[in-house]
């Protein structure tokens, strides 16, 4: 059995533009259950990326029930060096896996090359310019939506 | 596209290959590189509509 590391750090994340959508397609009962799997992570003392479902590539896949697949990017432990923060990227929401040819793509390294922001943050002031810049929710954030 | 559970942290071969995956992947990336992001307040009206 592998070891699930602890953590510190606060857990961030950020809902691009097409997750939001995908998220305002479905019933309420699964925009709940997706919030409570994302509170739950955000409230975990093991480290987000320790507690994905598969990897992708460099993508890391949450479940959340049986049919729910959530596409992500788990940054570990941010600033470098003075790790403050870890932090999810939320991208896609998968509610089936029943794709037509014409809607899968490939995930090249150029898409990664879009996410190298928030890596290269120095310090936490800059990191926390940036999670508010980008509107990133935490988990009492989280909580508060499903009051 | 593989869904097998992974049973460890092991990336072998993570990236020999570019996976295919839904576009709608990409575009979540496209978002963020534009800084497309949805607010607690969008989260909140999503969930009340």
């Amino acid at each position: 059995m592998s070891e699930i590391p602890l953590t510190d750090e606060e857990t961030r994340i950020i809902f691009a533009g097409e997750a939001a959508s995908n998220l305002r397609s479905l019933e309420h009962s699964e925009q709940e259950q997706i919030i409570k799997r994302l509170c739950a992570i955000l409230e975990s003392d093991a480290k987000p990326s320790s507690l994905r479902y598969e990897r992708i590539g460099l993508l890391d896949i949450y479940a959340a029930g049986d049919q729910i697949r959530l596409y992500t990017k788990v940054v570990d432990e941010i600033p470098r060096g003075d790790a403050e923060y870890h932090l999810i990227y939320l991208f896609y929401i998968d509610d089936d896996h029943e794709y037509k040819q014409t809607d899968l793509a490939t995930y090249s390294p150029a898409a990664e090359a879009k996410l190298q922001e928030a890596t290269s943050l120095e310090t936490v002031h800059d990191v926390e310019a940036y999670l508010d810049r980008m509107s990133a929710v935490d988990a009492a954030d989280l909580r508060d939506l499903l009051d | 596209m593989s869904l097998k559970p992974a049973d460890d942290d092991t990336e072998t071969g993570a990236e020999e290959d570019d996976p295919v995956i839904p576009a709608g992947v990409l575009r979540g990336i496209e978002d963020i590189a534009d800084e497309n992001t949805a607010s607690k307040a969008d989260l909140e009206s999503i969930l009340d509509s």
